[in-house]
């Protein structure tokens, strides 16, 4: 028998950084909100005091999702068996206080105006043949325009650091000229970067490129925010993505939103709680979610508005798993839209270069201690004459280089991992080594899509998340020109020497780690045929129920999404404090 | 090969519950106080944590044990092997030190003791894989067959799918290993000279091995554990002297660099373990950081973690 609480407004399944902003952003005028996070507490204090241990954040991943009790299958097409991800690879879901917004990397950016119009652009500027045959891309339904002030709003609540490069039209030198205008600079300026990034940025340089340093989530000094956090600069420190930061120079929803709005008394969150459902009425509208507590203990939460806003998978998974008499394949999924538009990014390194005898001084810093061009990333390059659509930044390898996760990527001059050779190169070599690496955009396609696994299950008996998914021709085509680019770069940093080149994409696979950038299964749009939301991730079959996060996204652009999900979650929250308040219903407009 | 006796599994057992009882500790200090029961209530301007549990109960350095033992978990036999692979892996002298003089067998065998299976998180159930020479189609119904099929040459993009523990694969493929080389070199491996020693490994390693199938994964399994027990702080058993740190130039656990140290190298520092870095704002309530301005209080009862 399940306990049933007291009733409250709005209820959010996750205690991640989307429902921070929308208990900051709600919560203050009169609004009651509950959190449901799987995980456990943790601040600042005392959990990352003393924490610089990379065997047990980044080898054992004590910040993510636990394994033991749920996972993602995975298959390269609907032909091929799926099988459970049973050990970390591509990607790290958080798990506990604050979710994946602790232990990420902090790499801050607005998507570019293309982003929003993606397909509009590509067949006005190229034609409708160039778009890639089976894929699915669309436009977004918002603009840039639309989202500029919210970008503004999060980048300042959270103290980014960063460049102008584009001032209401004015191109500011050294920042990044392809960016979208901004309103006003950022509140902080760019971090230092590492040796590496110079010699990268001098080479871009005389290539006639447009280098830049990485925009962060992370003050490069110490800040106090609009609501009055004081937060420590950055400590360079190396041990920062899959770590929480020990002085809130990484901005979190611990540092920031949750301070805020628990000091209302209107918001509470319960950790140790997974909800297994959402549960709905006779009209097929949303009334709360189940779950349960660690004893095993069923709860019921009542609310009048229920916030999806748990990691991107996830929120696709609840929408599958929330079945009923109104909604019999799902919440969202009456016209079978839920899963589609699955994409990722492009992410290894095509090249590796090595200059002996010079130290770069790559375990210290972050991951955005670095520089960046862009010039090949979007349609910032003409593609009339390629065989692909979009690109990828190119950029410097990232710093918080640990040996435990390093020295196994490296090889002597017969290839091999281990032996005296390979002692020696580790020796000579670890601190001489640095990478160009991609993100690239992926496009969604037909058959690549998230639905329930029909063999394997939770520790809860439901079904896990199935992803299909492999990398197309589209995304082939673009690594061979943009490796070819990068080597470019590499040799224009006059290394001792390469030693390595990729010049074809190797085969997406599950066991190595990539990047926390799955994307789409729950997107927005204008076309309800199309997609599962509207553009405030109002679920169109149940307007009641809202979905925040990278899940809106119809495809995935070659940039991280949080700065995004940051935009569009102030957007939705701002948009159910004016005007669905007043009158629940669709969101129109 | 000798299996364990009921003595050697009565103290492995024994030791491991003494390992876990110290990571429940660990736990409970973590958590502390602010706990309220997850029953029926309105929002308060609060988190309410539901009863006693840490995520994943921190193990942490400062709780590791301190011992050079390296048969916790492993035989005599199997530790003297483990010793031997370890020492082709990354080579060494007292001059020179390599995985043996860091003593990553000391690290290996504490991990195995330490954790009653995995040591990172890990999916475990049914069905695993079975590989076959052919595509074998999707099986919407495979979990009532016991296994799931699929291509021999496509189960590497899948990623760890073995249906053994660390503790069966090292107990079986140490056994395996020196089968294998008293079958083709007729002495147990620790036995061999360096130059066999490294020609078994690499035939392990391409797993060409014959007759055991499962020598490629337990080779893997073997170097990643290395890496762990000569790069690892050394906190955790391995890594003595800061023997794998010192050879690639690494500081270990520093608090901060200088932008000035980023662009120019550090400057009068010395390579530290987790252990030797304090705690921020050890002992100061709050410490530096931002907590809630209401409602989890001063979270009575918490205290900061200890050094080690």
């Amino acid at each position: 028998m399940a306990i049933k609480h007291k009733p409250v407004d709005m209820v959010t399944i996750g205690a991640g950084w989307t429902a921070g902003m929308l208990a900051a952003k709600l919560c203050p005028s009169g609004t009651t909100m509950v959190s449901l996070e799987q995980g456990a507490t943790r601040w600042t204090w005392p959990h990352f005091a003393h924490d610089h241990d990379s065997l047990r954040y980044s080898v054992r991943y004590a910040m993510m999702v636990d394994l033991k009790r749920e996972t993602w299958t995975w298959r390269p097409n609907p032909r091929a068996p799926a099988l459970p991800m049973r050990q970390y690879g591509t990607f790290n879901p958080g798990m506990g206080l604050g979710g994946a917004a602790v232990h990420w990397s902090a790499q801050l950016w607005r998507y570019l105006e293309y982003d929003f119009m993606h397909r509009t652009h590509i067949v006005d500027k190229y034609g409708a043949k160039k778009l890639p045959a089976g894929s699915t891309i669309q436009d977004w339904g918002i603009t840039y325009q639309d989202l500029e002030r919210y970008y503004d709003a999060f980048e300042w609540d959270i103290g980014a650091s960063g460049q102008a490069g584009n001032i209401n039209g004015k191109i500011i030198p050294g920042g990044n000229p392809f960016e979208a205008p901004r309103s006003r600079d950022y509140p902080n300026p760019p971090l230092t970067v590492t040796p590496l990034g110079d010699k990268f940025a001098k080479a871009a340089e005389d290539l006639g490129l447009h280098p830049f340093t990485q925009p962060a989530g992370i003050t490069s000094r110490a800040w106090t925010d609009p609501y009055g956090n004081n937060r420590g600069g950055c400590l360079y420190c190396g041990f920062c993505t899959r770590f929480g930061c020990e002085v809130d120079a990484k901005a979190s929803p611990l540092n920031t939103h949750f301070p805020v709005a628990l000091a209302t008394n209107r918001y509470e969150i319960r950790t140790n709680t997974k909800v297994l459902q959402i549960e709905v009425d006779n009209k097929g509208l949303a009334t709360g979610v189940t779950y349960v507590d660690q004893q095993g203990q069923e709860h019921f939460q009542p609310a009048d508005v229920v916030f999806v806003s748990a990691f991107t998978l996830e929120n696709s998974r609840i929408l599958l798993l929330s079945k009923s008499k109104a909604h019999p394949d799902g919440i969202g999924n009456d016209r079978g839209r839920v899963g589609k538009n699955y994409t990722y990014q492009i992410y290894p390194a095509p090249v590796t270069g090595v200059w002996e005898g010079t130290k770069l001084n790559q375990y210290m810093g972050n991951t955005a201690t670095i520089k960046i061009v862009y010039d090949y990333n979007a349609d910032n390059f003409d593609h009339s004459n390629l065989d692909f659509i979009g690109g990828s930044q190119l950029y410097s390898e990232g710093c918080e280089r640990a040996p435990v996760t390093s020295v196994g990527k490296m090889k002597d001059a017969s290839g091999k991992s281990w032996g005296q050779g390979w002692k020696d190169t580790v020796r000579n070599d670890w601190d001489s080594t640095g990478s160009i690496v991609t993100e690239g955009e992926v496009l969604p396609y037909e058959d690549n899509f998230l639905d329930l696994d029909p063999n394997y299950r939770d520790k809860w008996g439901r079904p896990l998340l199935r992803l299909t998914f492999d990398w197309h021709d589209n995304e082939r085509n673009m690594w061979r020109f943009i490796a070819l680019r990068a080597k470019e770069i590499m040799a224009a940093m006059n290394p001792t020497k390469i030693v390595s080149f990729t010049p074809e994409i190797p085969a997406y696979n599950i066991e190595k780690y990539q990047s926390t950038h799955p994307t789409g299964g729950c997107v927005m749009g204008a076309d309800p045929s199309h997609s599962v939301t509207n553009s405030y991730g109002q679920v169109w079959d149940t307007p009641n129920v809202f979905v925040t996060g990278a899940a809106l996204y119809p495809q995935n652009p070659g940039a991280n999404p949080t700065g995004t999900v940051g935009a569009v979650t102030y957007r939705t929250a701002e948009a159910i404090r004016d005007r669905y308040l007043k009158s629940p219903g669709e969101l129109v407009t | 090969m000798t299996d364990e006796s009921p003595e050697q599994r009565q103290f492995r057992l024994t030791r491991r519950r003494l390992l876990q009882q110290a990571g429940i500790a660990a736990a409970t200090v973590s958590v502390g106080g602010a706990l309220t029961a997850c029953g029926p209530n309105e929002p308060a301007g609060q988190v309410s944590q539901d009863t006693n549990a840490e995520q994943f109960p921190p193990v942490t350095p400062t709780q590791a044990p301190t011992n050079h033992s390296v048969t916790s978990f492993f035989t005599q036999d199997e530790a003297a092997t483990v010793d031997a692979i370890v020492a082709r892996l990354i080579p060494g002298d007292e001059t020179d030190p390599g995985a043996r003089e860091a003593a990553v067998p000391v690290f290996i065998d504490t991990k195995l003791a330490q954790f009653e299976s995995f040591a990172t998180p890990t999916y475990f159930d049914a069905p695993f894989a079975k590989p076959v020479g052919y595509p074998p189609g999707p099986q919407e119904n495979g979990a009532s067959t016991g296994a799931i099929l699929v291509q021999a040459s496509e189960l590497p993009r899948y990623g760890f799918q073995s249906s053994a523990t660390p503790q069966d694969a090292y107990r079986k493929g140490l056994a395996a290993l020196d089968t294998f080389t008293t079958k083709n070199h007729g002495k147990r491996f620790a036995n061999l000279d360096e130059a066999s020693q490294d020609a078994v490994l690499s035939v392990l390693e391409a797993g060409k091995a014959g007759g055991w199938p499962e020598a490629k994964g337990f080779f893997k399994m073997v170097l990643e554990d290395t890496y762990e027990g000569m790069f690892a702080d050394p906190s955790y058993g391995g890594n003595r002297g800061y023997a794998g740190w010192n050879l690639i130039g690494y500081l270990g656990a520093q608090r901060a660099y200088t932008a000035y140290e980023l662009q120019h190298g550090p400057q009068e520092k010395h390579v530290q373990s987790l252990r030797d870095m304090p705690a921020m704002n050890p002992g100061v309530p709050q410490g530096n950081a931002i907590t809630p301005m209401a409602g989890m209080g001063a979270m009575p009862g918490m205290q900061p973690i200890k050094k080690g």
